[in-house]
């Protein structure tokens, strides 16, 4: 799944429930410095998030694990913004959906033309558990400076049958080799 | 009727000529008059119909480049060979002719690629090959041949994979469609040279509104190739291709593309391909130059154990958008699709990488891997990416990566220090970037290609 | 005792395994000898319960447990432990964690006195030593960029951990330089006289370091051979002959 590139101190942290959130919301960063901002709990609906790095220095670590069961169809789009040069981002995303679950998830970074000498990394991750479970995933980009460094990886899978062996074959149950994996999927 | 976009520069200029062109803009009586003109059947005609009523219940496209500049109203659809406006060779651009030069073009090709008039004899070239493919029961012409002799044939598959109803430029295709390629391998025959669209050019340009169908019955394989990189004039704003291919089991199409239209031209491609039990379809896709490039290449894997292989190259320079991309849809489980593209913008080009990778609730056991890396060149040049992942069975592993870069500083610091010029440097770095895709034309495309990029760096850099 | 009756094992369209009988008694330590293709990865893979494998006639059995009729961890929970070839990673999954969860499912499946963390710990510790691997690895996520030989001294650092009775040993000397294979044929040596071992490998060179008291040569899914340990001599001055 590819390491973390950037390392960030400790700084201001943002902690968001997108439940309770409106549908559209955006969170400028201005201080310079770095800023983790933790997400979770999709909302139920539909919403767009974005998230500014509004001025030169400043560095973002947003991070959003969750797991959406039932019969979620939430839809969520996220916007990465460098509106300023020399600012940096890693985003991370790590769903695990269960159940009758079909999010849909947009998350772009967009890196506007002043933005030069800027870092930007996404990683969007999906895990399917369950004969039901579905997903819907555009990682954009949008870039309007060259002077950047900038990807973006995704992937969705399931479970692996050889990986569920491996663990079930050392004396673990299936449902804790089951809990093991994912757990581990989401603590990545 | 007329479909004025939301806001509009310029109209299209050309020197009228006589009345063997059709009115401009498009009316019931143009589609049936082009149907008149090439003595075409009764069926033909009411395909022809049925697109221009899909056309005009049509929108343009919510999304991509912007197409307002496209101005409908004011292109001619059809023309004959004989009655098109003469360009001569004085008309020709120095750029375009030093670039003929540079890259080596034969003096006979460069009449047919400058548009000027003079027919290219490729008779003798292909003749001897044109007999083998007969024995063994290879059906190779143009299309509008094909309706006459191979009716049962075109009948069965034309409009299949993509029906007029697909998309605006779909519908005006199937409405006003001339030229394009007739493909039919038999089963079991597999060609190792392969067919060149360039052998059965009988006009004096490329077709506005080409219709090309590939018909690869079960174990055939066939590699097919079309355009050229050296530039291409076009007398027309608007080149509305569509593809279709239908690669039975077992078999393998490789269809390779490479289109440089050198002016003003809107390039909207539909192309599609169809892939049964174990069958593999594989589209190279190049574009350069055009004004405006919507292209996405696409396959349907609708039985398993078919795998699909999309390469596609897009190169920006100022004043161009490529909006181009690739779609693997798995319908059917143990399916397989690689992606790989590749975008180069300089000067104010834009790229944009627009894809889909689909699995539905029946495609379990698929593989996907989609890598899409960007060049910028300048500070004005732009990319973007959108690959849509929408995957609807958990049983399945799939991967993308992107990335966006400039060339970097300390390589080309490097390559200076061993005395290359920065523009060389340049070339040097940006060849390598598309070394994936470039390896896999014909050999003479791909050297093409590198010299290109070699004459396109001297214009960008410094 | 394990016991093997008439096995015949297939994956989706291929027959492996012919009518395979075979006996061990607690404690026998066997080599399983034969070329590529011979179907000896494939008999310790159905041992185990590998998805793969389907077992189309014939019966296995441990110290009287039918292993047909056991899901891979019940297998594991009776003592069965496979040492694999491959072993896949499992990016994010800390080896020390999934060793004592392994640890405590297998100890309370067997009635085996739990450790407590402490001692879980210091087994842990030592069984790193003696396979050759640094403290480190037990924070690492299982097996990820472990190169080859470090994969196999981990598969063995399992073992040790999780002290099982029946042990079945896939090719761990192939790509082993002599110090690994002088460490892990010791670790193999020293294993208490009731662990009943089942090494699978190609050449001899391993039971140098683990001698045997059995080789059995299998050829095209049936045993050909069941003798000495004189027998991985023969092997080795003449290969397997048809």
């Amino acid at each position: 799944m590819g390491a973390q590139r950037l390392s960030f101190q400790s700084g201001v942290t943002h902690e968001l429930s997108l439940r309770s959130l409106p549908s559209s919301h955006t969170l400028n960063l201005t201080e310079v410095g770095d800023h983790l901002v933790l997400l979770r709990d999709l909302h139920p609906s539909h919403q767009e998030l974005t998230i500014i790095l509004a001025s030169p220095g400043v560095r973002a670590n947003i991070v959003f694990r969750d797991t959406v069961g039932g019969t979620a169809a939430n839809s969520l789009i996220l916007h990465i913004k460098h509106a300023a040069p020399s600012t940096e981002a890693e985003t991370d995303i790590h769903l695990l959906v269960e159940d009758t679950a079909h999010p849909r998830i947009t998350g772009t970074i967009h890196i506007l033309s002043e933005a030069k000498n800027t870092q930007s990394y996404l990683s969007l991750h999906a895990l399917l558990d369950g004969p039901e479970a579905k997903c819907w995933l555009l990682p954009g980009l949008e870039i309007q400076n060259p002077e950047v460094k900038c990807s973006h990886a995704a992937t969705v899978r399931s479970l692996q049958p050889t990986d569920l062996f491996y663990l079930t074959s050392r004396g673990i149950t299936p449902n804790s080799a089951k809990v093991l994996l994912t757990e581990s999927f989401l603590h990545q | 009727m007329s479909f004025t976009p939301p806001s509009y520069q310029f109209g299209f200029a050309d020197p009228e000529s006589s009345r063997a062109r059709t009115e401009r803009g498009l009316t019931e009586a143009t589609v049936r008059e082009i149907s008149a003109l090439k003595n075409e059947p009764r069926w033909m005609l009411e395909k022809r119909l049925a697109g221009f009523a899909a056309f005009q219940a049509a929108k343009f496209p919510s999304w991509g480049p912007d197409l307002s500049k496209l101005h409908l109203d004011e292109i001619t659809f059809f023309s004959r060979a004989t009655d098109r406006a003469e360009r001569t060779w004085d008309d020709v651009p120095d750029r375009i002719k030093t670039t003929f030069d540079r890259l080596g073009v034969p003096q006979a090709e460069r009449a047919l690629l400058a548009g000027v008039g003079a027919q290219y004899d490729s008779e003798a070239i292909y003749h001897n090959l044109k007999q083998e493919w007969q024995d063994l029961g290879v059906i190779f012409c143009d299309m509008d041949t094909a309706v006459r002799e191979h009716p049962e044939l075109v009948q069965k598959y034309f409009g299949t994979i993509i029906p007029a109803t697909d998309n605006m430029f779909a519908a005006l295709n199937t409405a006003v469609w001339s030229g394009g390629s007739f493909v039919y391998i038999p089963k079991g025959v597999k060609l190792s040279v392969p067919l060149q669209a360039y052998f059965r050019i009988n006009a004096n340009q490329v077709g506005q509104f080409e219709r090309t169908i590939i018909i690869a019955e079960p174990d055939s394989y066939v590699h097919y190739v079309e355009g050229c990189s050296a530039p291409t004039y076009s007398d027309s704003a608007l080149h509305a291709a569509v593809v279709e291919v239908f690669c039975k089991s077992e078999s393998r199409v490789r269809y390779t593309t490479i289109q440089n239209w050198s002016n003003a031209v809107y390039n909207l491609v539909t192309k599609r391909a169809v892939a049964d039990r174990a069958a593999t379809m594989e589209w190279v896709d190049c574009n350069l130059g055009s004004q405006v490039t919507m292209k996405y290449p696409s396959v349907l894997l609708r039985e398993p154990y078919s795998r699909a292989e999309i390469l596609s190259l897009a190169i920006a320079g100022s004043g161009q958008h490529q909006d181009a991309g690739a779609k693997a849809i798995h319908l059917a489980p143990h399916t397989s699709s690689l992606i790989t593209s590749k975008s180069v913008s300089f000067g104010s080009g834009r790229t944009s990488y627009r894809g889909i990778v689909k699995a539905t609730k029946a495609a379990h056991h698929v593989t996907s891997k989609v890598v899409c890396d960007a060049l910028l060149l300048n500070d004005e040049s732009r990319s973007d990416t959108y690959p849509t992942i929408d995957i609807q069975h958990e049983d399945n592993q799939i991967e993308h990566e992107a990335s966006v870069s400039k060339v970097g500083e300390e390589q080309l610091l490097y390559l200076q220090n061993r005395g290359l010029k920065p523009e060389v440097a340049t070339a040097l770095i940006v060849n390598g970037f598309m070394e994936p895709i470039v390896k896999e034309l014909p050999m003479e495309y791909a050297v093409e290609m590198n010299r290109l990029i070699e004459l396109e760096m001297e214009g960008s850099v410094g | 005792m394990l016991s093997l009756h008439n096995l015949s094992v297939s994956t989706a369209d291929t027959q492996i395994i012919t009518s395979l009988s075979l006996d061990i008694p607690t404690g026998q330590r066997v080599a399983l000898m034969g070329p590529n293709g011979s179907g000896k990865s494939t008999l310790a893979a159905t041992l185990a319960g590998h998805p793969d494998y389907v077992v189309t006639d014939g019966s296995m059995s441990y110290n009287g447990i039918d292993l047909l009729s056991c899901e891979p961890h019940e297998r594991a929970q009776a003592g069965v432990f496979l040492a694999f070839q491959y072993p896949v990673s499992l990016p994010g999954v800390p080896l020390s964690q999934f060793l004592r969860i392994a640890r405590q499912e297998l100890d309370a499946a067997q009635g085996r006195t739990p450790l407590t963390h402490t001692d879980f710990l210091k087994l842990l510790k030592s069984s790193l030593a003696v396979v050759g691997l640094p403290v480190s690895f037990a924070q690492r996520a299982v097996n990820e960029g472990a190169s080859g030989g470090e994969k196999k001294r981990l598969e063995m650092l399992q073992l040790l951990v999780l002290e099982p009775s029946l042990v079945i040993i896939d090719e761990i000397d192939s790509g082993l330089d002599v110090d690994a294979l002088r460490a892990i044929g010791s670790a193999i040596t020293n294993l208490p006289r009731t662990t009943t071992c089942l090494i699978i490998t190609h050449y001899q060179r391993l039971l140098e370091y683990a001698p045997v008291d059995r080789v059995v040569i299998l050829q095209n899914g049936s045993i050909t051979s069941d003798g000495g340990p004189e027998l991985a001599q023969t092997v080795e001055v003449s290969g397997y002959q048809q």
